[in-house]
């Protein structure tokens, strides 16, 4: 009988889906953000520790110079 | 006189022909009401398998995205934290990203198979005429 199979047939949103979706993309748009902004921080981290590390290298070496010199 | 007995025998034999050409024509009439009735109970098994496929195929769809959305918060949580590797991440993001990609892909075909065994389910017959509109092979 035609129709017969009808009401064993779920009705489905797909509104939802699309909403899955879009929200998907941001959640991995938000964790690439923070990706570079670590990477970013890293790396003023690590130049930083360098430049600071070639600072103390710079006095003690001029300290070892002057001390030398005394 | 001997006209009545030929009349009358000619008028057998035309009944007798009328009664054969209606009975072929009701067992041929009846044919294609069963072949007709069949036909559409076939589209209509068609469209159900159909629509059961897509509300699978929309279950699976649903899980996965949210599954997505699961690992990539949590991903974002480690990166914040300093807790993986850029390389790892990078390489978990671009995972996320293809899955995010293949998911969304699968959802127009899925609308459409389940918005296409919706319409056959609510007028198969419209979907047996159609076809034979389209295919006249598969008139009988």
């Amino acid at each position: 009988m035609p129709g017969s199979h009808l009401k064993f047939v779920r009705t489905l949103d797909f509104g939802v889906l699309d909403g899955l979706g879009m929200r998907a993309a941001a959640e991995i748009r938000a964790a690439e953000d923070a990706l570079i902004a670590f990477a970013e921080q890293q790396a003023k981290r690590d130049a930083l520790h360098v430049k600071t590390k070639n600072e103390i290298a710079a006095k003690y070496n001029q300290q070892d110079r002057l001390g030398g010199a005394a | 006189m001997t006209d009545h007995p030929m009349e009358y025998r000619d008028w057998l034999i035309r009944q007798q022909q009328q009664d054969h050409i209606r009975q072929r024509f009701e067992a041929l009439f009846t044919k294609d009401e069963d072949h007709a009735a069949a036909a559409t109970q076939g589209i209509e098994d068609l469209a159900y398998h159909a629509a059961q496929e897509a509300a699978a195929a929309y279950d699976h769809v649903e899980e996965s995205l949210t599954d997505v959305i699961t690992q990539t918060r949590s991903l974002r949580a480690q990166i914040q934290s300093g807790s993986v590797p850029e390389k790892d991440a990078r390489t978990l993001l671009a995972d996320l990203r293809k899955q995010h990609a293949k998911l969304v892909a699968k959802i127009a075909p899925t609308k459409t198979k389940h918005d296409s065994a919706q319409a056959d389910l609510k007028d198969p017959a419209a979907k047996r005429d159609a076809l034979i509109a389209r295919f006249p092979a598969l008139r009988r």
